[in-house]
């Protein structure tokens, strides 16, 4: 049963300029949906859309059975949650979080229960008699994620809701989201840049590129099967390596080496995507040696990144030693398990 | 903040001269006159003059002029300001929420800022006028016995029009720029927690131009007081028999046109004294409403 559905919803400015090009898409009840992307790819556009806050040049959005195009966004039940927070700055905590019901007619003894127990389970207690200037960054985003539960939607919005937060703040909202979500279920849709988040926090995660979905799936399918060069490039840090290499008679060569094809391929050059984690500096099964130029390494304590070239295709390894090294030139073994091949013309997996 | 230290102590003094020099000539100066003269008696050719203490204030505030120009100088500002800031504020907020030609909208209200108050004046005198004005004609048109030469309610009623409309464009302007550094998330935000758009505007938007309100509030209060002699003198005069003059114009025409100057210094210190205590009541009370 789809809860959330796009049916080829589009959305252009003047009549040109297309920023969501004909969108479809399911989404269950209580799914944690995240939709990732570089910026500009219209992930914001289309949640905004969702909401009611951008019009829909075509198509339809429909929640809960209802088609909402024309509905506005206070009677869509849907709840958002915004980058910057968007707090009421002359309201307190306590009007912030009640605004919302008091305009919904819910009577002052359901508003003041809910208030309670939402503030408890935010650890917001404190914080009810404060207006927004007077939180740090973290309060301000329970409150903003406050203002968004209180209400029981039947959809919850997020608009990059952490990229405002230090690292290791966000990295705590971020397991606070989820649980939030396992213990109340709301359908949520997410809207991050941030590919880590996106493996984190998602049921399904929706990859987004030039407005057009890119891949959807599972994160584990996602990583283990992108189905182009875009989107092995964007889900993992780091970014898997991708080697062009020219096509001779279905075997390529990168180097000194050559793999043979298992399909028959017919264009001139091919890209050869390997993950770090399959990179090895020793020997072991099914691996071949490539003998690289070494630019840099980095040092991050329990790993290293060892960043270098092979014909002029940057390649980075991961390895969980110190390595220190005098040489310019260093051998690694690539497991050709893992290996990706990428057509030449689309990126898209062969 | 960084501390700038001077290696002589007496340079700060010297950066802060130039403006402590313009307050004390344009306004310390006139008000120690002003204040001085306010205990002079002098006749009319000013040729003896003579010590009287608060002779000058007692006959001021026992004369029934003063009064009548107390009362309507009160109407007419609380009437100046509350329609050039609700209409300057509709205005900011329609232009606001427009998607096309708001360029437009913006530069055809800011217009009426760049006319000087004496035009307005003169302008106002040729649509009001008995002889071929427009708005005199349309006013006794729709059955309206519309008299400014004759009648004091229609004289009164042109210049709170006019000095209203003269004001409306800086509210305008200030507004608008106010309405534009409200976040747009808190108004999107505002859109998914409250359907009416009215409601929206009273509980959101309002509280959040409290800043821009406040200060128009009071820059407008001291624009009926003081900056609509010009206007004034250009249409009424104080016209028909006194009762369009406001406390500033009735201080000119007894000081320079009567030479009356302890009268007339007396009603300036008196001015004075009320702008002062209602500004600080403003800032005692209202102030603590604004959200900044």
């Amino acid at each position: 049963m789809l809860y959330l559905e796009l049916k080829n919803v589009s959305k252009n400015y003047d009549g040109k300029n297309k920023i969501i090009k004909d969108i479809s898409l399911g989404i269950k009840k209580g799914e944690f949906i995240v939709i990732v992307g570089p910026s500009g790819c219209g992930k914001s556009t289309l949640l905004r859309m969702v909401a009611g806050l951008e019009d829909i040049s075509d198509g339809d959005i429909v929640i809960d059975k209802a088609v909402v195009n024309n509905i506005s966004p206070a009677d869509r039940d849907i709840a958002m949650v915004f980058q910057n927070y968007a707090l009421y700055p002359h309201m307190n905590v306590l009007k912030n979080l009640s605004y919302g019901l008091k305009n919904r007619k819910i009577s002052k003894d359901e508003i003041e229960k809910r208030v309670v127990s939402i503030s408890k389970l935010l650890q917001i207690e404190e914080l009810l008699h404060r207006k927004p200037s007077e939180l740090s960054g973290g309060q301000k985003q329970r409150v903003a994620m406050g203002r968004a539960i209180i209400r029981k939607p039947k959809l919850f919005l997020f608009d990059e809701p952490l990229s405002n937060l230090d690292a290791k703040l966000r990295h705590q909202m971020r397991i606070e989201i989820r649980k939030l979500h396992d213990k109340l279920g709301i359908t949520s849709v997410y809207v991050t840049h941030d590919q880590v988040e996106a493996m984190t926090l998602a049921d399904r995660i929706i990859i987004l590129n030039g407005g057009k979905i890119e891949q959807i799936g599972t994160p584990k399918e996602i990583y283990e099967n992108p189905n182009s060069i875009f989107v092995s490039k964007f889900m993992g840090t780091p970014p898997m390596n991708i080697i062009k290499a020219k096509v001779k008679n279905s075997t390529i060569e990168i180097g000194d080496i050559s793999i043979d094809l298992k399909n028959s391929y017919n264009e001139e050059y091919i890209h050869v995507g390997i993950r770090a984690e399959d990179i090895s500096l020793s020997d072991f099964n099914n691996s071949i040696k490539l003998r690289v130029d070494i630019d840099m390494i980095e040092h991050l304590g329990s790993e290293s990144f060892i960043y270098s070239t092979i014909e002029n295709n940057p390649i980075i390894v991961k390895s969980s030693e110190f390595i220190e090294t005098k040489e310019d030139k260093l051998d690694i073994y690539i497991n050709t398990k893992k290996l990706y091949f990428f057509s030449d013309k689309e990126g898209k997996i062969l | 903040m960084k501390k700038v230290q001077f290696n002589n102590r007496f340079i700060p003094y010297l950066f802060i001269l130039p403006q402590i020099s313009i307050i004390a000539i344009f306004f310390l100066w006139p008000s120690a006159m002003a204040v001085y003269y306010s205990f002079i008696l002098e006749d009319a050719f000013g040729i003896s003059s003579e010590f009287v203490w608060f002779e000058n204030y007692k006959s001021v505030l026992l004369d029934s002029d003063y009064i009548a120009s107390l009362g309507f100088t009160l109407i007419f500002s609380v009437l100046v300001t509350f329609f050039s800031l609700a209409i300057g504020l509709f205005l900011a907020y329609k232009t606001d929420k427009s998607i096309k030609q708001k360029g437009l909208y913006r530069g055809l209200f800011m217009w009426p800022y760049a006319i000087a108050p004496a035009v307005v004046g003169l302008m106002a005198s040729f649509f009001f006028s008995q002889s071929n004005g427009d708005l005199y004609n349309f006013l006794n048109y729709l059955g309206w016995e519309f008299e400014p030469k004759s009648d004091p309610l229609s004289a009164q009623i042109m210049l709170i029009f006019v000095a209203s409309w003269k004001q409306i464009s800086v509210n305008f302007i200030f507004f608008l720029s106010g309405l534009q550094a409200i976040p747009k998330s808190i108004i999107e935000a505002s859109l998914i927690d409250c359907k009416s758009s009215i409601k929206r505007f009273w509980t959101i938007i309002f509280p959040l131009l409290s800043p821009t309100t406040f200060f128009l509030l009071i820059t407008n209060i001291v624009y009926a007081f003081f900056d609509t002699f010009g206007l004034i003198d250009t249409t009424t005069r104080g016209a028909p028999m006194g009762e369009t003059k406001t406390l500033a114009y009735k201080i000119y025409q007894d000081g320079f046109l009567g030479a009356d100057i302890g009268g007339s210094s007396a009603q300036s210190v008196l001015l004075m004294i009320f702008i002062l205590v209602l500004t600080i009541f403003q800032f005692k009370y209202l102030e603590k409403k604004v959200h900044y």
